[in-house]
Parts: C-alpha cells; structure tokens; sequence
C-alpha cells in the first residue's frame, strides 16, 4: 500500500475509533445521525474521490476504496452513504450538465432522494415510489430513460423498514415534486455504466464487513467454551474461521493491490467479494450461536448488510452479463 | 413405497393453508415484527380451529409446514404454546399431566421448556442450574437462556443439576416449574434479528421452591428425557423450515414474475428457482422419513438429525437465494422477513454443527449408511 494511501487509512481508522467506536448498533437501529454525518463532511471523506476543481476532497481511486473499506468496518451503513454520495449521486449530477447544481451538491454535501428503480432490473419491479434519503431535498427520479432533478418541498416520507445499511431511511414518495433543475436522457446507458463502475467500491465495502465479522468470530472463539473447551478448540470452527481469514487475506490483496485490472476481475471481485461476505458474515453468526442472533452483538447486523449490498445494488444476472460479456469481449449471456 | 399422503392429510394441509392466508396478514405480520408483539389473538384462533392436532403427529407436521410457509415467525409463534409437552406425555405423572398438560391442551395456558443456560447451549450435560432436595421440595438456583415463551409461558418443562455425578448428564432432573414460584423472573429478549412474533427470554431462579412432586419422571434421568424430546422437536424443526424454504421459493418467483417477463425468463434466474426447488423436495423427503420412523415408534436419530440440519440450511438457502435474484425488491418486505427469521433454524433446538456431530458419530457406531 503506498505511503499516503496508509496515511488516509489511519486518518479514517482514527476517525471512526472517536466518532463511530461502540455506536454501530445504535446507527444501525436509529440511523445516521446529522451530527455525525457533519462530521464526516468536515473531514473531507464525503466528498472522497470527487475531483477538487468540483469541490471535492481530489483523493485517488485507492485512497476512495482503502476509505469505504474502514468505514465500513464499523459502519457498512456510513460507508454506503459515502458510497452513495461519491459513487452514484455526483456522477448523476454531473450527467445533467448544470455546474450550479453540482457547485451546490458537493457544497452542501447532502444526499438526493433517489428513486430506487434506478437500481432495479431495467427499472422494474415493485420499486414504484420508493426512495433512498426521502428526507432529501432534491429528488432524483427515473421516468422512461430520463432521470430529472427536482428540488422538492419537506414532506414526511412513509418509511419502510429493509433488511440491511439501516442507517439509511428509504421511505415512499409520491411526488409531484416541485421545480425541475435538471435532467437527462439515456438512463439505462448511465445506469450500466454505474453498476460495472462500482464494482471495486462494492467490494471494498462488502470485505470491510467481512472483516468486523472475522475478527468478531474469532474473538468470541477464544472466549466461549463449549464441553469443556473454547470454541476455538474444535475442528468445525476452527478451520472455516482460518479458512475464510486467509482468503480475505488474498482478496484484501488483489483489491487494494492498486494495480490495473481487467475489466473481467474488476467486476468479478465484486461478484467474489459479494459471496464470500455473505458466507463469512453468516458464519460469524453461527459461531456466535443464540447470541449472534440478537442485535446488541452487532453480528447479525454484519450478515444483513452484505446480503443488503449483494441485492440492491441491480440483480446479480446483469453484473454476470457484464462479466460474459467482458470475457468474450462481446455481447454474452443474454439468453 | 408410495410417495402420495392419505387423502386425509391433504385435507388438514388445505385448511391450514386457508387459515394461514386469511389470518396471518401482512399487516399483522409487519406489526408483530416490528413492534416484537406477540401475536396472542392468532394464538387463540389457531386453537379453536384445531391446528394442533396432538392425536395425530403427521397432522402437526403438515401444521407447521403450512403455517411456516406463509409467515415462520407467526407460525411458530402459534404452534409453540405446547413447546416441551412431549416430556410431559412421555415421562410425567397422571398427576402432572393433569395439572399441567390439561390447560394446555385446552388452550388456557401456555408452556415452555427451558434447558439452554447463558454460558452454553450445545453442551446441554453442562448445565449448572442446580436443583436441591430439601423436605417435601426442590429449591432451584440457576438461569436459562433464549427460552421460547419465557415470558408468557404459565409454567415450564426446567432441567437442572440434582447430583454431581462422574459422567456430567446422569446427574440431571427435569421439573415443571410455574412461572408464579416466588424467586421466578423472566426478563423478555429484545432484538432478536427474525421470529419476532415469538416470545424469547432469560430466566432467572433464586430459590424457587418447586414441589417434589413436580419432580418429572426419575431423578437423574432429564438428560434422556430431553434428548428423547429433541428427537421429536427436531422433526418439527425441520417441518419450520420446509415451510420457510417453500414460502421463500414461492413468493420469490412470484416477484421475479413481476420484474417482467425478460428477467424470469433468463436461464440463470430459472436456474436458481430450479436449485431451490430441488433442495425443498430433497429437505422434504428426508424429513418426512425421519418422521415416519417416530412416528411409528421408531425414531432414528441419525435421520432425525439430518433431517433438521438439512431443512435448516435449505431454508436459509432458498431465502438467501430469493433475495438475491429479486434483487432490490427482495430487501424489502415480506422476503427479507423471510430470511431474517430463517437463520435460527440452524441455531435452535440443535446448532447445525451438533447435528452433524450427532450424525457422524452414529454413523461410525452403526458401521455407515444402511
């Protein structure tokens, strides 16, 4: 890793042991507080790897991934909030063309109710009116291949409950919103370009995850007997846990490696990644027996947001179609 | 060998499954699930049409099975008022089954059993609760962990230390234990990730005074008597998750159907429902041969356990993979309600890794698979 990408590692460990450290249950039952997020815009990581002439924090691509993977170590809610604000709302913003509305987007470092078929499969679905950040005061919405921006009045979103990042609110809206800002055409063009963009990011989000998860288990392991024993004395849990350590250990490797990828194991870490914090998450769960399936211990919590991150983000077959497709190096998988 | 179930029971599976669709509403599902309520005007339905039908085990399986499929958590909120009577039925006095079963049987009480203890749930000989002689009573000091019903429950089916023998569980007793004994307190769990609907607490014992006639069956002998009732549970278990996994299968497709006939008509979606499908009716064979052989006076272990193993991990399976091919729409709702309460189906009643335990080393003793 090199010299400054370390640096923001232990800038953002730094920051999470103060402001974060011991209150992930509480972000995940109560949400992201605004002081927090406050906080985390002051420290330029909401803003990470937006370019500074747009008034971003200018970090490059590594530091943006070594900085979600931290976060969500402690949080996978806060890491998907500065995902999302990073990954998908700047560059939608910046589709429409307005430099206004970018200047007071990055300015003001505030989320945009997103409509939620813009993840779906070709904006299917039972989505309807349901949005990401419905508190927000501007709203993105997707109707027939274009994706408006209207800034909208305060309105108290009927809040629906989902299985993961919990500190984030989805709630329904039903619009019709008010001044239209911005808008353009082609969504479904953006949209794939998004999904195989943020492979890395999902990845390095969904392994910070998996690592909490480890290190937890095997905790829990050293201190937990079972006839006689700790847990960590038996074959069953012993090997997954070692096996599942050392290959986090390998895709750790490859996805900061900060060496260039092909387009195939670009999307395809995020695919392995996504399968493996599903498996460890779980196992983590298991090893924790009873306790592991109550919330105060923080395990569940870890299971539910990799399989949150494994779903929502559009349906697995499309990001296997992209990665058919990347190995042929021609239109794959469409059957 | 003839796979078709007596007309009968197809009968019993129709009118559960119209009671599951008419009674257990989304509305009350989400409202029991959010607000950790549990659902005790269902309970009261279920019983008064006769869901559990304790004269005929099948009947019970299929019960569950159903009721699983339309919501776990409600399901097993309203089949569990019952949960430990088997001990009672095999091992108790005229005496106590008339105090304690008769009420249940008639839908005026509810009971529970409590054998898992804060420091150690797979390892049911180490349990420390201790249970003293003293006079025409037992005073009991201890306390149990994850109880399902514990703070609702009338009174329990308790296991507890009597003597501090060589070989760790010939020294247990089982006892029913009222929840009105002073020195009982059941503290209710909150947060559990899934089966919201039911009832989880700890229970605490300071000196609670316990008849001896309450003493259940012979002194010494609970650690058999429960690992006889967990060969019956686990059947049940694996019944819970045979209806989570079809629940999951049906309503994910349904949802996949919704998303447009370009996305279920993509092989790899159709793949997954297949795979799932598949590994519902292999957990149902296997679960229905293992009930069979208890059900005809013959339980067999061995498949007792792999029956429970392999449901559990089935159902955890198809809500994983429902999830995941219904994309953004499986996160919310009634699906990922379905995956959160699917997880404890490898936990209770026997960890996934207890019951594999249990299976090998039957299997080495028995010299393999017949």
């Amino acid at each position: 890793m090199r010299e400054e990408v370390q640096l923001i590692k232990e800038s953002a460990r730094e920051f999470l042991l103060k402001e974060v450290a011991g209150r992930e249950v509480s972000i995940d039952r109560n949400g992201l507080d605004p002081g927090l997020l406050s906080r985390v815009r002051d420290q330029g990581f909401m803003t990470a790897v937006i370019p500074q002439e747009d008034g971003g924090s200018g970090l490059d691509r590594d530091s943006y991934l070594v900085v979600l993977n931290e976060m969500a170590k402690y949080s996978g809610s806060l890491a998907a909030a500065i995902f999302m604000f990073n990954s998908i709302e700047y560059p939608l913003i910046r589709e429409t063309g307005s430099k206004s509305l970018l200047n007071e987007f990055v300015s003001s470092a505030g989320q945009i109710a997103l409509d939620c078929r813009l993840f779906s499969y070709g904006g299917s679905g039972s989505a309807g009116d349901l949005y990401m950040f419905p508190d927000s005061r501007v709203v993105a919405t997707l109707q027939n291949d274009v994706i408006r921006i209207y800034r909208k009045e305060s309105e108290n979103p009927e809040v629906v409950s989902q299985l993961g990042f919990r500190g984030i609110r989805f709630g329904h809206l039903h619009g019709p919103f008010g001044e239209e800002v911005g808008s353009f055409s082609g969504s479904g063009k953006f949209i794939s370009g998004l999904m195989e963009r943020t492979s890395e990011e999902i990845a390095s989000i969904v392994l910070g995850i998996s690592s909490t998860a480890l290190a937890k288990a095997v905790e829990y392991s050293k201190v937990r007997y079972a006839f006689g024993s700790p847990l960590k004395a038996f074959q069953p849990i012993a090997f997954p846990l070692a096996m599942r350590m050392a290959q986090l250990s390998i895709l750790e490797n490859f996805v900061f490696s900060g060496s260039e990828k092909s387009r195939l194991e670009l999307i395809g870490e995020r695919e392995i990644s996504l399968d493996f914090a599903r498996d460890t998450t779980k196992l983590a769960l298991q090893t924790h027996g009873g306790y592991g399936y109550i919330e105060d211990f923080g395990v569940e919590m870890l299971y539910r947001d990799a399989l949150f991150a494994g779903s929502f983000f559009w349906p697995r077959s499309e990001h296997m179609r992209s990665m058919a497709t990347a190995l042929y190096e021609d239109e794959a998988g469409s059957i | 060998m003839d796979f078709a179930m007596d007309e009968k029971y197809e009968e019993h599976r129709k009118k559960v499954r119209d009671f599951a669709k008419k009674e257990f509403t989304e509305k009350i599902a989400e409202d029991c699930d959010t607000g950790e309520k549990y659902p005790e005007e269902l309970r009261r339905k279920a019983f008064e049409a006769g869901l559990m039908d304790f004269t005929d085990p099948w009947k019970i399986l299929i019960t569950i099975e159903e009721l699983c499929s339309v919501d776990e958590s409600l399901g097993v909120a309203v089949t569990t008022p019952y949960f430990g009577a088997e001990v009672l039925m095999l091992f108790g006095s005229d005496y106590l089954k008339e105090k304690y079963l008769t009420p249940v049987n008639t839908g005026k009480a509810i009971m529970g059993l409590a054998v898992t203890e804060p420091g150690g749930g797979s390892d049911v000989a180490g349990i420390k609760t201790r249970a003293t002689l003293e006079g025409d009573h037992y005073v009991l000091n201890g306390s149990k962990m994850f109880i399902t019903n514990g703070s609702i429950a009338n009174h329990f089916v308790l296991l507890a230390r009597t003597s501090d023998e060589e070989k760790k569980h010939h020294g247990l007793s089982c006892f029913v234990v009222e929840s009105t004994f002073e020195g009982f307190k059941a503290n209710k769990l909150k947060g559990k990730m899934g089966v919201r609907a039911t009832d989880t607490a700890e229970l605490q014992l300071n000196n609670v005074k316990v008849p001896k006639e309450n003493l259940i069956g012979e002194p010494g002998k609970g650690f058999y008597y429960i690992m006889t009732f967990f060969n019956i549970s686990r059947i049940y278990v694996a019944a819970q998750g045979l209806g989570v996994a079809k629940g999951a299968l049906n309503l994910s497709m349904s949802v996949a159907k919704n998303m447009g006939e370009s996305y279920v008509s993509q092989e790899s979606v159709q793949f997954e429902i297949s795979e799932m499908a598949t590994r519902f009716e292999a957990a149902r064979l296997l679960t229905y041969k293992a009930a069979s052989f208890l059900f005809n006076f013959n339980p067999n272990p061995t498949l007792t356990s792999m029956a429970k193993f392999y449901a559990a991990e089935t159902a955890v399976f198809c809500t994983e993979r429902s999830v995941e091919i219904t994309g953004m729409n499986g996160v919310f709702g009634q699906l990922e309600r379905f995956l959160r309460d699917a997880k404890i189906l490898e936990i209770w009643e026997g960890t996934s890794e207890v019951e594999k335990l249990i299976i090998a080393r039957n299997l080495i003793k028995e010299g393999g698979v017949s």
